[in-house]
C-alpha cells in the first residue's frame, strides 16, 4: 500500500451559539481515496465537537487550544480552538488524506500527530478570522442566531475569508511551522 | 463477545471448591458439560454437612472472596502479591472430578490392529487432539472445553469443612472426619490432578472451653498428617460477622501460595512438554503441525498466567500464539481456507487477540489496547482479503462490528477509573478529568510531546458502540445486495449454487446468506435488533458523558437504518425525543436538521400521522426546504391534500420550539404616547421559505398586547397578487373605535423571502406602560390549524420600521430600544403660561416687572393657583413677588378660569445688587370644573441673569483751598466746636464705564459721605452734576466732584479717612423708571501734613499776553522746610519770576511764587494737543525740592485748566492770546 500521510479534511468556524459559520471540505487525493467527503456527514461531525468544547468549557480557564477534541476512527480526528470572541475552530484531520510525498511524510500517518502540529493552521484561522472582524461589512451580530432571530442565513459569506481558509486546509501538513 | 464461547471470553480466577457447606445455585454460569464424566474421579464424603447460621455466615464470607462478578482490572481484582480473588464454587458433599487422561480406545488394541498402530498407548487428555474421544480430534488446536475444565470443574484448592461438637463425645465422630480426609486426599491423588486440600473444623466451643477439643484436634492431625498452618484449621464459634470475616481471611492468605503453586505447576509441566517437543512423534495426514502444538502451549501458559492473575505473563504468551498462528507456517497460513480447522483457528485467534486487549486493560494500559485493537484489525483483513474470501463481504463487516463491540465490552468490564463518573474526584482533578472523560491519556512513557496517531488514545465505550454501529450498518447495506439466488434456502437450491456461495461469502460467525438476508421477513439474522443496541447502548454512553449532540446523531443514524428496512412507526419512535430535544434547531445546524426533518417527514407520511406531517413540513420549509413530495404546491394545499384523517387536525407551536417559515416581529414608532393619542406599531411577517418553494399563505395574524388590546388581521386575496418584496399595508383607516378590539384585512399570502408591514394605530383608554404579549400566526382550512405562537419578546423585537419616503421604503431605526413596549403617559395639561416683558438682559438693583399669562384651552373652566419658586446661586435672596394684593407666600389664587379666557398677573422681582443668576419656576397647579380632585400641573421655568450696568472708577487729585489757614499762634475760640485743622481741599473724579448691553441714561449722580473719622471733618461741595447723559454700551461719562477735608485739632496730624459711596440713578433708554445705584468709593486716606505744591492759573495783568502761573507751596507739617525751587526754560516760553531760589516755610504756613509766562508765537506741532478752539497745552517745568529731605515735590494742578500728565508733567491749557 502506499504511503499516506494526514491532510486536512474538514475546518469547521463555528459561532459563539453554536451556530455553523463556515464548513470548508478538503477531499482526500490519490489513488483509492477519490470520493467526496459527505457535507452533512462532517456537518455531524463538527455538530458533535460541541459536546466536547461545552465539557470542557467550565474547567477551561486559560488558553484557547483545546487540542484533540476526539478520534472517531483509525483516520478522522478532531481538533479544537476557541477564540476570545467564543467562536470555535474545529479542524478535523484525516489521517491518510493525502499520499505521502516523501518516505518521511510517510512515517507520520503511522507515527500520528502531536497537537502543536496543528498550532500553525489554528494561527492561520485566527488571523483570517480577525482580518474578517476587521472587515466594515462584516457585522459579528449578522451572524449570531440569538441577535437575528432566524431568517437569514448566517454562514459567513466573505470570499476572503472563504479563499483564505481554503489555502490554509490545503496548505497543512504535519510539520510545518507557518502557513 | 457473545458470539465467542463462554470459557475463552470469562475472566479466569483459581477455582475453589467449598465442600460441606451446602450447595448454592449458581445462575452466572451455564455449565459447560464435559462429556465422560462419569470416568472421572469422583470424591465422597461420608460426614454429614456442616448447617446452621453459622455455616451460612462463613459461606457468604467466602463468597466475597469470588472475584467473578467484579470488574477486570487491577484494583478490582488484586494481583498475586494482595489477596486473590477466586472463583468459589460451593459443592456438596459428593462431586466428580473430570478425567485427567482419556479412557483407553474401547476396543481391545488386538481386535483392530490397523487402529492400534496409529495410536499410542500412552494415554492423553480426553480434550488432546490426540484423544481420539476429543472433539478437536486430530488436528484442532484448542477447544473452550479445556479452558471450561480449569474454570469449572477442576479446582486448584479444595476446602472440607467438618463440624464437631462437644456434646458429642464418642470418637465415632472424630474417626468419620479422619476417615473422610484421608479418603478425599487418596481421591485427589489418584485423579492425577495435584489440587490441593485443606480441611477446616467447625467446633461449637472454644478450646478454652472445652480442652479436651484440643485432643481431638491432635488426633485428627496426626491421623490425616496435615499441616496445622496450611491444611487443618480450627474455627471456634463466633459471634460477629467481622471476626468469621478475619477468620476468613487467615483461611486464604496461607492458602494462596499453594493456589498459585497450583497453577505455577501446570505451566512448568507444560513449559517441559514444549521442551520436549509436545506430540510430534505422532504420525498421519491429519494431525497437528509443530505450530499448532506450539500455539497450544502458549495458550495453555497464558491461561494459567491469567489463573496466577500475572496479566503481563499472560499477555505475552497471548501474542506469541497469535505470532505462530499467523507465521508463515502457522495454522492460519498452512490451513485450507475452507477447512472448518481454519475457522477454529481464526476463532481461537480471536480469543487470543480479545484476551491480549484484556490484560492490557487489566494493567491500565490504555493506548497499548488501542494499538493492539486497530493492529488486529489489520492483521485480520490482510488475512481474510489474501486467503479468505475477502473483506469486502458481510461476514467480514460483521467480525468488524464484533471486534469494535468487543472494545466496548472490555471496557464495561474493565471500569477504567479514568472513564468512572467524576462525581467522586476532587475538583482540583476536575480539569484533567473533564479531558479524561473522551478518551484515556496516554501511557506512562508516551510523552504527550510525541507524536501519536489520536486514535491510539483510547475513547470511551461509546465511540466503540459506534464504530460497531457503523460496521454492522454496512453489514446490513452489503446484505441487502445479496443476489436472489444466494438468498434461497440451501435445500431449495441448485447444489452448484450452493458450492459457489462458499466462495462468495464468509461465513465466520454469521449466518448463511439466505439465513442473512431471507425471503421470509420473520426469519434469518435480525439486523435491525443489533443495530438497536448498539445504537441505543452508544446513545446512552453518550448521554452518561453530556454529549447530547453524539447520542442525537446516533440516534437518527439508527432512525434512517430502521426506516429503510420498513420500520416507519419504530424510526418515529426513535426519532421523536430527538426531534424534541434537537440542539440543532437553536444553533441553526439547518443541513443537519433538516435531514433529521425529512426522514421524520417521510416516517410520518408512511405512518400517516398528520400532526408530525403537518408540523414537518413547518419546519422544513423553514430551514430552507421542503418535502420532496410538495413540489410546486402551496403548504395548506399540500398538507390538506394529501391528508386521510377524518377529522381536522390541529397542531400549535410555541416560541422557537419549533422553526416557523413565517417570522413576525413588531414595533411601536413610538417610545410614549398618552391617553387618547393615536400612536403607530408596525407588525412586520416575513417568508424565510427556499426561493424555489410555493408561497406560503396565512389566514391570520393574532396579535395580543398587555393592555388587553387584540389586533387580527386576517387573509383577504387582494385582486393583483404583490410581488414586491416588501410591502407596506397601511392599515390606519381600519383604526376602529372600539379599543380592545381591531380587526383588519390584509393580503397575507407571502412568496419566499416576501415580507408585508402592516401599519396601524392604537390608541389606549388608560395611562401605564402597554406590552407586547403574544404573536400568533395561523395557517387554516378545512382539514387542519397550525398556530404557532410567539410569547417572548425577544423573538418579536425589531429595532427598526419602515416608512415611505418618495414612494420609497426606507427603513428607519428607532431610538428607543424596547420597541416592543410604549409607555402611555396621561393626558397632558392644556393650559398654556406664558410670561411677557422678558428682557434679555437685566442689571443689579433694577426692579424687573413681568407679566404673567395663562390661557386656559382645557374645554371646560378650571381653577388654578399660582405658586412663585426662585432658586439660584445668589447669596441675597432674591425678592420675587406677586404684584397682586391677594397674594400671599408666593401663591396667588387665580380663580376661575372660564374655557379660552386668558388671565395675565403681574410679577415683580428686585434684582439683587450683585451680578447673578437664579430661575423662578412658576407653578400652575389647576383643577377641572367636571373634575375636582385631580389636579394637573403645568410648570414654566425661567432663568434671570443680572449683570451689573456699569463700572466706575475714581481718581482722587488736591486742589488749592483759597481760605486762610489757621494761625499755629492763635489758640482760637474755646466756645467755637468748630474745627481747627487745616482746610484741605480734594477733587474726586468719577469716570462710569457702561458695561450693559442696552443704552442707559444717567439721570443723576452724587456723592455720599459714608463716614469720616471722628477726628476730621468732610464737607462735599455742591452738586456737580450738569445734566442727564445718555451713555451706551461701552462708552464711558466722567463726573467731578470737590471736597474738603479738615482735621479737628490742629495738633493732628494724621491722615483723614474718609468712606464716600457714589449714587447713580439711571434708567434704561425709552424707560422712566429711575434705578438708583450706590456704588461705594474705596476708603480714602487724605494726609493732612505733607508739603505739597499746586498749581493755578492766576490773574495776570489783563493789557499782556502774558500768562501768569501761582505755584502754590504749602506746608501744612510742623516743621521747618526749606525748598530749592528750579524753574526749567522752555521753548515754549519766556518767563518772569525766579529761575532759581531757595524758599523757606515756616511750620503750618503756605507761599505763593509767582511766574509770568511770555509763550512764543511759534510753537511746535507738537505742542499743539488741546482740541480745537480751545488754545493749547504748554509744559512748564517747576521742580521743588525739599532740601532737607532731598525729596522732590510734586506739582498738582490746583484749578481749571491745569491738568497732570503722566508723562509730561504738569500742562497748562493756554487760551488763543
Amino acid at each position: 500500500m502506499e504511503a499516506r500521510s494526514p491532510s486536512i479534511a474538514a475546518i469547521g468556524v463555528i459561532g459563539r451559539h453554536n451556530n455553523p459559520l463556515h464548513i470548508s471540505l478538503f477531499d482526500a487525493t490519490g489513488p483509492g481515496y477519490e470520493h467526496a467527503r459527505d457535507k452533512l456527514e462532517y456537518s455531524f461531525m463538527l455538530n458533535s465537537c460541541l459536546d466536547i468544547f461545552e465539557a470542557r468549557m467550565p474547567n477551561k480557564t486559560i488558553g484557547h487550544d483545546f487540542g484533540l477534541l476526539h478520534a472517531l476512527d483509525e483516520r478522522i480526528a478532531m481538533y479544537g480552538w476557541l477564540l476570545n470572541t467564543g467562536v470555535k475552530l474545529v479542524i478535523v484531520v484525516d489521517m491518510e488524506g493525502r499520499p505521502a510525498l516523501s518516505p518521511e511524510a510517510g512515517k507520520t500517518a503511522i507515527l500520528g500527530l502531536r497537537n502543536s502540529d496543528l498550532t500553525p493552521a489554528f494561527q492561520a484561522l485566527q488571523t483570517a478570522y480577525i482580518s474578517l472582524l476587521r472587515n466594515p461589512f462584516y457585522v459579528p451580530d449578522d451572524h449570531d442566531p440569538r441577535a437575528t432571530k432566524g431568517g437569514a442565513s448566517l454562514q459567513i459569506a466573505s470570499p476572503r475569508f472563504i479563499k483564505e481558509v481554503e489555502r490554509v486546509g490545503k496548505a497543512w501538513y504535519p510539520g510545518t511551522t507557518a502557513i | 463477545m457473545e458470539a465467542y464461547p463462554g470459557p475463552y471470553v470469562q475472566h479466569d480466577s483459581p477455582l475453589v471448591f467449598l465442600s460441606g457447606l451446602g450447595e448454592r445455585p449458581d445462575e452466572n454460569r451455564s455449565g459447560t458439560s464435559i462429556p465422560r464424566q462419569e470416568s472421572g474421579t469422583r470424591i465422597v464424603t461420608a460426614s454429614a454437612e456442616c448447617e446452621g447460621d453459622r455455616a451460612t455466615q462463613l459461606l457468604d464470607k467466602l463468597l466475597g472472596h469470588d472475584g467473578s462478578q467484579r470488574a477486570w482490572n487491577s484494583a478490582a481484582q488484586s494481583g498475586p502479591k494482595g489477596g486473590l480473588r477466586y472463583r468459589m464454587k460451593p459443592i456438596g458433599r459428593t462431586f466428580t472430578l473430570p478425567p485427567r487422561k482419556a479412557a483407553p480406545s474401547p476396543q481391545s488394541p488386538s481386535a483392530d490392529g490397523l487402529q492400534s498402530q496409529h495410536r499410542s498407548t500412552e494415554l492423553h487428555s480426553p480434550l488432546s487432539p490426540l484423544s481420539p474421544g476429543s472433539p478437536i480430534y486430530p488436528d484442532g488446536v484448542f477447544t473452550p472445553l479445556w479452558v471450561a475444565k480449569h474454570q469449572e470443574h477442576v479446582p486448584a484448592l479444595l476446602i472440607a469443612f467438618f463440624s464437631i461438637s462437644t456434646d458429642d463425645t464418642s470418637t465415632s465422630r472424630n474417626e468419620q472426619i479422619q476417615i473422610d480426609i484421608n479418603a478425599i486426599r487418596t481421591a485427589l491423588g489418584r485423579s492425577g490432578f495435584k489440587t490441593k486440600f485443606a480441611a477446616v473444623i467447625l467446633s461449637d466451643t472454644s478450646i478454652l472451653h472445652a480442652p479436651e477439643l484440643e485432643d481431638r484436634l491432635s488426633a485428627i492431625r496426626r491421623a490425616t498428617t496435615l499441616d496445622l498452618k496450611t491444611g487443618l484449621f480450627f474455627m471456634p464459634p463466633m459471634s460477629s460477622q467481622a471476626e468469621i470475616a478475619t477468620f476468613v481471611d487467615s483461611l486464604l492468605t496461607p492458602l494462596q501460595p499453594l493456589v498459585l503453586d497450583y497453577y505455577r505447576d501446570l505451566t512448568r509441566h507444560n513449559r517441559r512438554k514444549k521442551a520436549r517437543g509436545g506430540a510430534t512423534a505422532e504420525s498421519g495426514v491429519h494431525t497437528l503441525s509443530t505450530p499448532g502444538w506450539n500455539v497450544r502451549y502458549e495458550v495453555k501458559q497464558g491461561v494459567f498466567a491469567e489463573f496466577r492473575q500475572e496479566m503481563d505473563v499472560a499477555e505475552r504468551h497471548y501474542s506469541q500464539a497469535i505470532e505462530d498462528l499467523f507465521s508463515s507456517d502457522g495454522i492460519l497460513e498452512a490451513t485450507p481456507s475452507w477447512s472448518p480447522r481454519w475457522s477454529e483457528a481464526r476463532l481461537l485467534c480471536d480469543i487470543l487477540a480479545f484476551r491480549t486487549l484484556r490484560c492490557q486493560l487489566f494493567s491500565g494500559l490504555t493506548t497499548g489496547a488501542a494499538v493492539s485493537w486497530v493492529n488486529y484489525r489489520a492483521r485480520v483483513k490482510d488475512l481474510v482479503d489474501r486467503r479468505g474470501v475477502g473483506s469486502q463481504t458481510y461476514g467480514f463487516d460483521a467480525w468488524e462490528s464484533r471486534w469494535a463491540e468487543i472494545m466496548a465490552q472490555l471496557l464495561e468490564h474493565a471500569a477504567l477509573p479514568v472513564f468512572q463518573s467524576s462525581a467522586k474526584q476532587a475538583p482540583a482533578e476536575s480539569t484533567e478529568l473533564q479531558q479524561r472523560q473522551i478518551f484515556a491519556p496516554l501511557d506512562k512513557g508516551i510523552s504527550a510531546a510525541d507524536r501519536t496517531p489520536p486514535f491510539h488514545q483510547l475513547h470511551h465505550r461509546a465511540y466503540w458502540l459506534r464504530l460497531a454501529f457503523q460496521s454492522a450498518r454496512a453489514r446490513l447495506g452489503r446484505a441487502l445486495e445479496i443476489p436472489e439466488e444466494d438468498r434461497t434456502p440451501p435445500s431449495r437450491s441448485p447444489a452448484s449454487s450452493v458450492a459457489q456461495r462458499s466462495k462468495k461469502y464468509d461465513t465466520y460467525l454469521v449466518p448463511e446468506p439466505d439465513e442473512e438476508y431471507p425471503f421470509a421477513v420473520d426469519k434469518g439474522y435480525n439486523h435491525i435488533t443489533t443495530l438497536r443496541r448498539l445504537a441505543m447502548e452508544a446513545a446512552r454512553e453518550f448521554s452518561i458523558r453530556g454529549q447530547a449532540r453524539s447520542a442525537q446523531h446516533i440516534r437518527l443514524d439508527l432512525a434512517h437504518q430502521v426506516a429503510c428496512t420498513g420500520g416507519y412507526s419504530e424510526a418515529l419512535d426513535i426519532l421523536t425525543p430527538v426531534w424534541e430535544d434537537a440542539t440543532w434547531r437553536d444553533e441553526e445546524w439547518d443541513d443537519v436538521f433538516s435531514s433529521l426533518l425529512y426522514l421524520l417527514h417521510d416516517c410520518a407520511t408512511h405512518v400517516n400521522n398528520a400532526e408530525l406531517r403537518l408540523a414537518t413540513t413547518w419546519e422544513l420549509l423553514a430551514v430552507g426546504s421542503h418535502p420532496p413530495a410538495m413540489g410546486d404546491r402551496e403548504f395548506s394545499d399540500y398538507v390538506g391534500h394529501s391528508q386521510h384523517a377524518s377529522e381536522k387536525v390541529a397542531v400549535k407551536f410555541e416560541n422557537r420550539q419549533r422553526l416557523s417559515p413565517v417570522t413576525v416581529s413588531f414595533a411601536f414608532v413610538d417610545k410614549d404616547t398618552r391617553v387618547g393619542e393615536l400612536v403607530e406599531c408596525q407588525l412586520t411577517v416575513r417568508s424565510h421559505a427556499s426561493d424555489d418553494s410555493a408561497p406560503i399563505t396565512l389566514s391570520r395574524v393574532e396579535v395580543m398586547l398587555s393592555s388587553s388590546t387584540t389586533i387580527v388581521i386576517s387573509h383577504k386575496t387582494s385582486a393583483s397578487p404583490i410581488l414586491e418584496t416588501e410591502t407596506l399595508l397601511d392599515l390606519s383607516e381600519a383604526a376602529s373605535g372600539d379599543v380592545g378590539y381591531l380587526d383588519v384585512e390584509a393580503d397575507l399570502t407571502l412568496h419566499p423571502s416576501q415580507s408585508r408591514i402592516c401599519s396601524l394605530f392604537l390608541n389606549f383608554r388608560e395611562a401605564g406602560v402597554v406590552r407586547l404579549q403574544q404573536a400568533c400566526l395561523v395557517v387554516e382550512n378545512d382539514t387542519f390549524c397550525l398556530e404557532h405562537t410567539y410569547t417572548d419578546e425577544d423573538l418579536m423585537r425589531t429595532a427598526s420600521v419602515r416608512v415611505l419616503h418618495d414612494s420609497v421604503l426606507q427603513r428607519r431605526l428607532l431610538p428607543h430600544s424596547d420597541t416592543t413596549a410604549v409607555t402611555v403617559l396621561p393626558k397632558p395639561p392644556k393650559m398654556l403660561v406664558s410670561l411677557h416683558q422678558l428682557r434679555k438682559h437685566y442689571y443689579a438693583n433694577e426692579c424687573i416687572r413681568l407679566e404673567l399669562e395663562l390661557v386656559n384651552e382645557e374645554s371646560e373652566s378650571v381653577d388654578a393657583i399660582a405658586a412663585l419658586h426662585v432658586s439660584g446661586d445668589t447669596d441675597d435672596a432674591v425678592t420675587v413677588g406677586w404684584d397682586s394684593e391677594q397674594a400671599s407666600q408666593g401663591e396667588l389664587a387665580l380663580g376661575n378660569v372660564a374655557a379660552a379666557v386668558s388671565v395675565t398677573a403681574g410679577l415683580t422681582v428686585e434684582a439683587p445688587a450683585e451680578p447673578c443668576t437664579f430661575i423662578i419656576d412658576i407653578n400652575i397647579s389647576y383643577t377641572l370644573a367636571s373634575d375636582p380632585s385631580t389636579s394637573l400641573t403645568k410648570t414654566l421655568t425661567t432663568e434671570l441673569e443680572i449683570t451689573v450696568p456699569f463700572e466706575a472708577k475714581y481718581e482722587l487729585a488736591p486742589l488749592l483751598q483759597p481760605g486762610p489757614w489757621p494761625s499755629y499762634f492763635d489758640a482760637g475760640d474755646y466756645r467755637n466746636a468748630a474745627p481747627e485743622g487745616v482746610a484741605l481741599k480734594w477733587r474726586l473724579g468719577t469716570p462710569l464705564h457702561s458695561s450693559a448691553a442696552d443704552s442707559i441714561v444717567i439721570r443723576n449722580m452724587e456723592l455720599v459721605i459714608d463716614s469720616v473719622a471722628e477726628d476730621a471733618t468732610c464737607n462735599l461741595s455742591d452738586h456737580a452734576f450738569q445734566k442727564e447723559q445718555v451713555l451706551s454700551a461701552t462708552q464711558s461719562a466722567m463726573t467731578n466732584f470737590e471736597f474738603v477735608t479738615r482735621m479737628r485739632s490742629l495738633d493732628n496730624r494724621s491722615a483723614a479717612n474718609v468712606e464716600l459711596s457714589l449714587v447713580v440713578t439711571w434708567s434704561r433708554e425709552g424707560d422712566s423708571a429711575k434705578v438708583t445705584a450706590s456704588l461705594p468709593v474705596p476708603r480714602l486716606t487724605l494726609p493732612s501734613s505733607e508739603p505739597r505744591v499746586l498749581c493755578t492759573l492766576g490773574d495776570g495783568p489783563a493789557e499782556t499776553d502774558t500768562l501768569v502761573l501761582d505755584y502754590h507751596l504749602e506746608n501744612p507739617s510742623m516743621h521747618f522746610l526749606t525748598f530749592a525751587v528750579t524753574m526749567e526754560s522752555s521753548e515754549a516760553f519766556a518767563f518772569a519770576g525766579p529761575k532759581y531760589r531757595a524758599l523757606s516755610l515756616a511750620p503750618l504756613s503756605r507761599l505763593r511764587l509767582q511766574y509770568h509766562l511770555l509763550l512764543h508765537d511759534q510753537q511746535d506741532e507738537t505742542d499743539v494737543q488741546a482740541e480745537e478752539g480751545e488754545g493749547c497745552w504748554i509744559w512748564p517745568v517747576l521742580s521743588v525740592v525739599d532740601s532737607y529731605y532731598q525729596k522732590n515735590l510734586r506739582v498738582h494742578a490746583g484749578s481749571a485748566r491745569i491738568k497732570v500728565d503722566e508723562k509730561r508733567g504738569l500742562g497748562v491749557l493756554v487760551s488763543d492770546l
